[in-house]
Parts: C-alpha cells; structure tokens; sequence
C-alpha cells in the first residue's frame, strides 16, 4: 500500500475560511498555494492578497508565527491553476453556493494529479451531491474536511465521506488531522449541518426563539447563557453577531431545504425579529451593527449598545446580576427550579436541546458522545448535551419533559426501561457511553477521550507510573512551604524508584498567580526569614529538576508563570501545547520572579554567544520579557524570548503531550542519562550590563511605560540579570547567582511599594500600578 | 587672520532609509561621486592640490569605520589627498566645514574639501553595541534620553500643540514640493548613479539607475492624514513619525580655499563663514541647542538676528523647531523656504553640509546678505554657523 504524503496544499477561495486555513496550514509547516478569483487587469492577485492580509491583521490572531506567512504563495485561478498539478491536497473553500461549489471542482478536476485528494470545506451541503456524477476516481479520492472557526482556535474538525471515498483516505485524515492539526476529529454522516452547526445552531436558534417568548432582552439572554452555564462569554446574541446573520440564514436555509426533520424545521426558522434585521443589513460585527453596536458619542466615549428586539433601536447594554441566579453545581436542576423570574427560560432551553438531541441520534450520529463531543470542541461548550443531562438526572428531566407534554425519543425510554439511568459511565477509568446499537454500556474510543475537567487536587503529591515512568502533576506556583518540602521529597524518591520522570505543569486558566499566599502574607508582614525559607525552596525545586538522575521531561499549556515556568525551562526538555503563554508578570506584584527562570535565560543566551557578538542585545531581550511584561503569544514566541529551548517541542494536539513526553523519556533512558552538573558558570554583565538596562528603564519611564516604582523594581531585575555592578567581566558560579537572586528579591520585599501592592492584591484580587 | 572662501558645493540627492534608492548604497560610495562631480565642476582645480578631505559622519563605524575619510579620499581623489572624520553627530556636516575654514583662516592649509555622508539604512543610528556610562547611567539616566522624548519634553515647556506640529510637519513638505517643482535644487544636486546586482525572478541581473529628486516630501501628505498617526515615543505624546525628521541617506561636500589658492585657479567667492558657535544644553532637552547657539555666533559676528535673512534650522522634531522658534522669537517667514528635514530628510552626518550648500544657494538667488544654518545635537549641544552671500 503507497503512502499518502502531504507537502503541499492547494486552496481554493481566501475568504474568512480560506484564508485561515492556509495560515493553520503553514503554521503546521506545509507549503500553500492559496488562489482566487482575478482582481483586476492591473492587479490580477488583489483579491487574494487583500483577504490574506486583512486576516493575518486581524483578532483573534489566525499565524501562531507570523513569519510562516512565508509559506503562503498567493495567485489566482487563472494564472495558477497549473500549480494544482504539485499538490497533493486541494481545499475547496468558496462561498456556500452549490453552483460556485461545483463550478471549480470541475476545474479541480480537470486539472489535478491523479492521487492527490480534494477536500471541501463546506459547512452545510452534501458532500455526495457535490461529487454527483464525477468519475469514480475523483469520488474515491474526495471527501468533506470542516473547519470550524476560528481554526487556530477551535479544536473542532468533521470529517464526512462519500459513499464512494477510500477507507485508506479516511483512516489517513482521521490520523493526520488528529496529530498533524492536533484537531478532534469527528467522522460524521453526510447530514444537513453535520453535527457541530446541526445542534449548534439548533441551539441558538432555540435560545432566540425563547428570547422573544418570554420577552427578554439581548443582554440578558447572553448573561443568561454564557459563562454561568458554562458556555462560552459570547453566549447566543454575540455569536450570531461573530458568524454574521447572514451566514446563518444562508445555513438555516440549506439545512431546512434538505432535512425532513419537523423539530429542524420550526427551530431553523428565522423569527420575524431576525428577518427584519436581515432587511436592515445588521449583519453583526462585519456589517458593524448586529445585536450589538460599539459607538462613540459625541464625547469621545466608547458605548456598547444592543438591539431591542421589539423597535429595532439600539439602547444602552443593561447589567443582568449573574449573583441573583441560583446554581448549584451538585444540583444543576435549581436552574429550572430555584429562579423565579428566569426559571422558565431555563427549562424551555434545556428541555428544547435535550429533545432535539435525542432526535438527533441516529438520524446525524450513532454516537452520542459526537453531540458532545462537537459541541465542546466546536461551540467552546464546557460540557454536551447529554452530558448536562446526565448532570440533571437523565430520569428527572425525562419526567419533566413529560409534564409539558413534550416527547423524547423512544430510544432514550427504552434505556431507563433497561434500568441504564445515564449516558455516559466509567469503567477501569475508561469512559463507556449508551450504545443504541448494542443498547449497553461501550467503550468510547481511544481518539475520542473526553475532556472533562482533569482531577487535581493540589494537595495531594501523589503520582502513577506505567513501565517505570512517573507521571506527576502539579501545580507548583501555589505551593507553600511545608508542600515545597514535600515535593522536593517526593521527587527525590521517584529519583530513586523510577526510571523517568513526565513532570505535568498544571496551571489554572482564570489563576495567573504567581506565589503562593503565604509567601505574599509573608512579604506583607515583613516576615523576612520566611520569604527567604520559601524563596530558597524555589530555587531548590527548579534545581532539584534541573539535576534530575533519571530522564525529566515536562508538559505544558495555557498559561505558565512563576514557579511552573521556572520548572518548565529547567527540565530543559519539554512537550508544549503549540497555545502555551509564558511570561513574567511578577513586576505588576513590585517583585522580581524567582527561582529558577532568569539563571535558565542567562544560560540560554550564553549558548547563542559568539565570540564578536556585542552583548547587549539578547540581553535586553530577555530583560524586556519583564519591563515590559511579555507574555508570549504561543509556544513559537516562547521560543523567540528564549523562555523555550531547542529541545522543546510543542505540538498542535494537547492531547498527545504526555504520550509524547513518555516517549522522550523511553528515548532518553535508551541512548543513556547524564545528569545535567552544576558547575557551568553565569556570565556575570556587571557594570556593562546595568548601564545599558538603567538607561533603558528610563527611557521607558519617561515614555510612560513604567511608573517609577516600575523602573525601581525593573532596575532590581536588571541587577539579577548582570549578577550586581560589578566591575570586571567575569563569569560567577550558580551558588553565587542564586544567593545573589535570592538577596535583590528581599530587598524589593522591604519597598513600601511593593507591600502596597501585595496588600492590595491580597485585599481585592487585583492589581494596583502605583 | 587672512579669510578662507567657499567657492563651489555639490549634494546628492537625499534617498529615504531602508526603503529609497539609495538603500544599498555605502556612504563612502556616495561621497566619492559626489566629490568627483564637486571636482570637475569647480573649473581651475586640480585634485592633487587639495590638502585635505574633512568628512562629517555620526556613527562611524561598520560601514562607516575604519577612519572612512581615508578611504573616501581613496576612491575620489589622488593618492595623496588624506581624510578624517568628524563626529558631532547631527552637527557634524557644519563643524567639518567650520574646521576646514579654521584650518585655512590660520594657513595651515589652502584647499579643503569638506562635507558629510551617512547611511542611515546601513548602519543603526545608535550603532551596533549599547554601552552607556555605568555612573551615568545610575545617577543621570535622562542623559541618555532618546531623542523623540527629548522633543515630547520641549512640547510640554513650550507648549506646543499636536496641531502646531503637524501644521509645521505639512508646511514642511509644501515648501519642499513647491522648491522641487521650481528647479531650486536642481543646480546644487549631483545626479547619482546606481548599479545594482539583483535577483529577479530567481536570475541575477544588473540594472542602472541615475537618482536625481530628493525622496522624502509626499505630495499626498495632508493634515488629516498627519492628525491620524499615533504617537511613537511617549503614551499620550504628540511627537509622530509625520512630525519628525526622516531617516535618510546622502552626502554633501564644498570647497574651502584661502585667497591666494583662489586668485591663482581663477574662481571666484561664493560665501564665507562669518562666525561659528557651538554650545551645551540640558541633555534631556537637547532640541532646544540652537536657541543658545544662535545668539552666541551673532554675538562673535557683531550681528543682530533683524540682519538675517535666511535661516536653515534642521528639522529634528517639528516641536522642537517650534520650541526654538518661541524661544528666540525667530521670523518662521525667513525659516527653511524650501522645507526642511521632516520632508526632505536628515542624513546625520550629511545635514550641516547640506543645509549651509542650500542657504547659500538660496541667499544668491535672492542677493541677500547673510544666513544661518543651525542644528541641535543629540546628546544636549547646538550648534550654528553664520554664512556671508559674497557674490552681492
């Protein structure tokens, strides 16, 4: 059997999908070819280059580098079709227009090499009736790839095949975009809107329709059904206002022509409200007035009105006071029954979906955790469907959806009647799900784990080995000093007992903190013997990685500050999530960071010397990681400010960080371990180091950047850096860097300042720049 | 003291950094052409006789190092002819013409050519290695402040308005477009010839270029457009990239000779210096140097500011020409006629040259007596020389 091997990617259309796609796909590292249609006589690629440059500008930011838009080559259809004939993958990604659609994959056709594959990007149209009578060849090598977006951003991919498409074609992208893009995969049924936009969309259509009968308002509605029900902030109105109405009704009515489906048909009905704006080109944010408009009055000031759904006028945003709803996470029915005034709303909502949902299966998916699964991973919810309703009380609900005399499907009856009461179970930590077909409990597959919320208990240090690898997760920023002790303990024997080590750096999404609270109560009260005990365990930690006797391998994602960066860059060998923010914001705090990160800088930027290379430039680099509060966008920025190194890989599949992380290990336990030995020396800058930050703090300064306690504290950092003003350009051993660290950190402890601000944070959770 | 005459100046035309014609071009380069063409137009000169080669330049080093006077003399001139740089940074064009007339004024040398080059593209303005004085840096930071803020601190004491700014910054390209399009540069410029060797279309090709327009001003420059660009140097700040000078490339040299050297090649004077003034100001301020400059060189040339006629004050920051203009109360009618640094640029090294080649010019045309041309000096300095029109 021939391999199948993706160089170089042909799309076709550079609208808001196409363009993205080709950014996603050369920052994966493949070579683009992105076309459309002529511009002008004298300018024939103007339309392909103005869609690409306005979305390489545009938020969120679509290139994770954006020196691989390199890897895109811009051209158009008629001067560039040639280049389809290097390609082995073709995009079809132009309006969602059956006519247009089939239009150029006749030129598609016509033009490609035999084995490459054509992929469309389609959110709604069949994918058997675009390839209507093509050759069996094109069938067999066509299938649909959808993109969710913003793709760098959405996880989400379906996957759906023609009747006619290869299986070695199919197993290939379910592989390749799984650990190439890092996508959730979801194999889907040829269905109108598949699965993601079918019960997506389904959804936010149901909440507007619900919206208009229990007559609330737009900004209630979204307070309602974001973040307190965990979905995402831009909840109903501000999505539709992200996709663009006329998107939706161009979805909507593709999926109403083709579906039979009666509960699609009503739902996916535009209400009147909505077709009237349609009418009036209140498109949402590319149209600059949707359900919401940002303004600016006559007073230069910014406001962010909404629509009266009722006048079409467009009012001040009223605050819903989220405080007043009852929820409880072990009994998410108060929903429905504790809220009075919203109750109702709540129940029509969740009633509605979970209905729907059971209609949907298997008319859209066999599998129920696909509904979830997409939606999660798609619409940025933090649970599916039928897992809230596993949270209601499968039973309960079923009651309820009785008494308002609606009708689940008959499936859903008959597995309670088998005295199954939940969608989902666990079984020897493997997650099983109600299978209609076997009308059991099965095993979901491998590629498809669920992401529920991971446990972490932050007190517990306990960690499981598999072939004699420790796989350990912590959280080390919150640490205090009698779990820093610990730790250090329990890292010492698995020193001992294991072969490897996956240290997992955990680090809370909404929690940038960067200390514990003891060490900051410590600070406050002046307890300066304390400070120094804890700030020492730091340093130890990160050394105690650093020296590590067996293999040590760490893993990452999201945000990573303080003491978890510090073991991240002195592992020195990592597997990163390519969506990894590091940074070093303990100057908002009026403190230095500490512990490890800065000694690992120095050390990096050391390497990268070359005898003539003047010394001030990486050091400035680095330093600005501080001054100015850089926290890098992706891992491929964290490597530009040297918080990652040459043997730190990141990925685009999150999932896949432990398995790879173990796998360095293996590799490193097979060719041999030496520890890394401490006796490399620091070059100590001194003197010709500091004159270079001081000026350039007060440039800073006097630039409004930093206040001038910001300039104090980022002098302080400045002086860890150059390791004190000294005089002679020397090197100095680590011991000597770290007590010299460890010094400058309990002289900021001791600014008036900075116990201001600490005491500030401790107070109100928040930060104050004085 | 016997005098010392400026008979004959030359330019190229002023390429804008990094993205104009002259983006590859070494300034070494471009001071040989234009040094050549000074030679052949000053009829009667033999280049064996000319004593010395005074180059202004302010960041003299890669590819400006190495003592690049030498080498330029060795690309123009004959064997014989020496060269030194000279490094007031944006006063550096003036003070190596004011050392070629001292040098003369005292006979110690009877022909000098003199001027300045710099290759903004090539060569950072802060050059390659940041190494500040450590007790300086500790006890004086602001010694080191960079020049946009300097401007940002002399609009706050002066108070200079962002729309005073850009007014000024348009103005400045108006004057400079009307100058261009009335030929007033075209005697002075010397047409440059470029040769590159480039990639096109993955094949390496030669192609020729003669540059002869000074790249800087934009004729769609409005103050809309200027009243739209965001502050670059300070939060809240009014300093631009439309209100302040461009980064440029360029070279301009004269020919200084004492009256005996005059007589013998049959030339005539065009100019000469009247007096000379450098002096120190407030580091973080340095904008405001040619206000204490100004009246030192009147005071040395026994002259009041009523008897100029022209002055030429480089164009820093349009808020810190504004600032010296208040402060001295200066006529702004009299001031850069034919625009200035914000549209035509400022070459560092080259400026002083430039400028006092333009006044003269200018002062002829109008057979007006005497001009200035005075510049700030990054660092706290100004710097200003007084010229005498000597073809009334």
């Amino acid at each position: 059997m021939e391999n199948i091997i993706i160089k170089k990617v042909l799309i076709i259309g550079s609208g808001v999908m196409g363009s993205r796609i080709a950014c996603y796909l050369s920052d994966v590292g493949l070579s683009v070819f992105l076309l459309d249609i002529i511009g002008n006589d004298k300018n024939r690629n103007s339309i392909v280059n103005s869609n690409l440059n306005k979305t390489i500008k545009s938020r969120p930011e679509p290139l994770l580098d954006k020196s691989n838009v390199h890897n895109i080559t811009t051209g158009n259809i008629i001067d560039d079709i040639n280049k389809i004939k290097d390609c082995d993958w073709i995009i079809e990604a132009v309006s969602e227009k059956e006519n247009i659609k089939k239009e150029v994959l006749d030129i598609i056709e016509k033009n490609k090499k035999k084995e490459s594959i054509v992929s469309t990007n389609t959110s709604g149209l069949s994918i058997n009736n675009l390839v209507k009578g093509r050759s069996k060849e094109f069938k067999e090598n066509f299938l649909g790839i959808h993109f969710f977006n913003p793709p760098r951003q959405l996880r989400l991919l379906e996957i759906i095949p023609n009747k006619k498409t290869k299986k070695s074609i199919i197993d290939f992208f379910k592989d390749y975009c799984s650990k190439i893009l890092g996508k959730e995969v979801v194999l889907c049924k040829d269905t109108p809107g598949f699965i993601g936009n079918r019960v997506g969309i389904f959804s936010l259509m149901n909440c507007v329709h619900n919206a208009i009968k229990h007559k609330l308002s737009v900004g209630e509605v979204d307070a309602l059904t974001g973040k307190l029900v965990f979905r995402p902030k831009s909840a109903t109105f501000r999505t539709i206002d992200i996709i663009g109405l006329d998107t939706l009704k161009n979805l909507n009515i593709d999926i109403v022509e083709r579906t039979d489906d009666i509960n699609t048909k009503v739902n996916f009905k535009f209400p009147e409200a909505l077709n009237e704006m349609y009418e009036l080109g209140s498109f949402g944010d590319k149209s600059g007035k949707g359900f919401y408009q940002k303004r600016i009055d006559k007073d230069g000031k910014r406001k962010f009105l909404e629509i009266n759904l009722k006048d079409k006028k467009y009012v001040e945003a009223k605050k819903t006071d989220n405080k007043k709803i009852v929820f409880s996470n072990k009994d998410p029915l108060t929903l429905i029954n504790k809220n009075k005034k919203y109750g109702l709303f709540y129940q029509d909502i969740f009633l509605d979906l979970f209905v729907y949902c059971s209609y949907m299966i298997p008319r859209i998916t066999d599998e129920i955790y696909k509904v979830d699964q997409t939606m999660k991973f798609g619409f940025g919810w933090v649970y599916g469907p039928f897992e809230i309703w596993d949270m209601m009380g499968v039973e309960r609900v079923c009651k309820m959806i009785k008494n308002e005399k609606k009708n689940v499907s008959e499936w859903v009856i008959d597995m309670l009647k088998r005295n199954v009461n939940s969608f989902y179970g666990i079984e020897e930590n493997k997650k099983l799900f109600y299978d209609l077909k076997t009308k059991k409990h099965s095993p979901v597959k491998e590629d498809v784990l669920s992401q529920t919320q991971t446990s972490y208990k932050k007190e517990t240090l306990s960690y499981h080995s598999e072939d004699g690898i420790a796989h350990f997760k912590i959280n080390s920023n919150l640490l205090d000093q009698k779990t820093l002790t610990k730790t250090i303990e329990t890292l010492h024997g698995i020193e001992n007992n294991s072969k490897g080590l996956v240290i997992d750096l955990v680090s809370d999404p909404t929690n940038q903190n960067t200390h514990s609270k003891e060490l900051l109560i410590n600070i406050k009260d002046k307890s300066f013997r304390k400070v120094e005990q804890t700030i020492s365990l730091q340093q130890k930690l990160s050394n105690t990685i650093k020296h590590f006797g067996i293999p040590a391998v760490s893993v990452a994602s999201g945000f990573v500050v303080g003491q978890n960066l510090n073991l991240l860059m002195s592992s020195k060998n990592s597997c990163v999530y390519k969506e990894t923010y590091m940074g070093l914001p303990e100057l908002n705090l009026g403190i230095i960071p500490i512990g490890g990160s800065s000694k690992e800088l120095l050390l990096t930027i050391d390497d990268e010397y070359v005898e003539g290379d003047p010394e001030d430039n990486r050091l400035t680099l680095i330093y600005n990681n501080f001054a100015l509060k850089k926290i890098s966008n992706s891992a491929v920025e964290g490597k530009n400010l040297r918080f990652l190194g040459c043997k730190d890989n990141y990925y685009f599949n999150p999932k896949l960080l432990v398995s790879n992380a173990k796998e360095k290990v293996k590799q490193i336990i097979e060719t041999g371990h030496v520890s890394e030995p401490n006796n490399k020396k620091i070059n100590a800058r001194g003197r010709y180091g500091l004159s270079v930050l001081y000026t350039l703090s007060e440039n800073y300064r006097q630039a409004g950047l930093l206040t001038e306690h910001d300039k104090l504290v980022s002098d302080s950092y400045a002086s860890v850096l150059c390791v004190g003003d000294i005089s002679e350009k020397t090197r100095v051993d680590q011991n000597y860097f770290l007590e010299h660290e460890r010094e400058v950190f309990l002289s900021l402890c001791s600014e008036i300042k900075t116990i201001k601000r600490i005491n500030y944070f401790l107070n109100k959770g928040s930060i104050i720049r004085n | 003291m016997r005098d010392a005459y400026i008979i004959s100046g030359l330019r190229s035309p002023i390429g804008k950094a990094k993205k104009g014609s002259f983006r590859f071009t070494r300034s070494d380069d471009l001071a040989a052409q234009v040094i050549q063409k000074l030679i052949k137009k000053t009829k009667g000169l033999d280049p064996n006789q000319v004593d010395d080669l005074i180059v202004g330049n302010a960041v003299p080093e890669a590819e400006q190092g190495m003592q690049m006077a030498r080498y330029i003399s060795l690309l123009s001139l004959p064997k014989e002819v020496p060269g030194f740089i000279v490094n007031r940074y944006c006063g550096s064009g003036l003070e190596a013409i004011h050392l070629a007339i001292s040098k003369i004024k005292s006979g110690y040398a009877d022909c000098i050519i003199a001027g300045g080059t710099e290759s903004m593209s090539m060569v950072p303005f802060l050059g390659y290695k940041s190494s500040p004085n450590y007790n300086l840096s500790k006890k004086s930071p602001d010694y080191y402040l960079n020049m946009g803020l300097t401007a940002e601190k002399l609009a706050k004491k002066y108070n200079i308005s962002r729309e005073d700014s850009d007014l000024f910054s348009y103005n400045s390209h108006m004057k400079a477009l009307r100058a261009i399009k009335n030929k007033k540069f075209e005697e002075e410029i010397v047409p440059i010839n470029i040769e590159e060797t480039i990639i096109v279309d993955s094949k390496k090709t030669t192609r020729k270029k003669t540059i002869t327009v000074d790249e800087g001003p934009r004729s769609e420059t409005t103050l809309e457009a200027l009243s739209k660009l965001k502050p670059v140097f300070k939060f809240g700040g009014q300093v631009t990239a439309g209100n302040s000078s461009q980064m440029s490339d360029g070279s301009a040299f004269i020919v200084v000779v004492s009256e005996n050297f005059m007589k013998k090649i049959n030339q005539s004077p065009l100019a000469r210096m009247v007096s000379y003034s450098a002096t120190g100001v407030e580091p973080n301020i340095m904008g405001i140097g040619p206000a204490k400059a100004i009246p030192k060189a009147l005071t040395m040339a026994d002259l009041k500011i009523n008897n100029i006629d022209q002055i030429e004050l480089n164009e820093a920051f349009s808020s810190q020409s504004l600032s010296v203009i208040k402060d001295l109360n200066l006529n702004p009618e009299i001031i850069n006629v034919n625009g200035g640094a914000i549209a035509l640029g400022h070459p560092l090294g080259m400026t002083g040259a430039k400028l006092s080649i333009s006044l003269i010019n200018e002062l002829i045309r109008n057979k007006q007596k005497y001009g200035i041309v005075t510049a700030c000096v990054g660092g706290g300095q100004g710097v200003c020389g007084i010229f005498e029109n000597l073809t009334l």
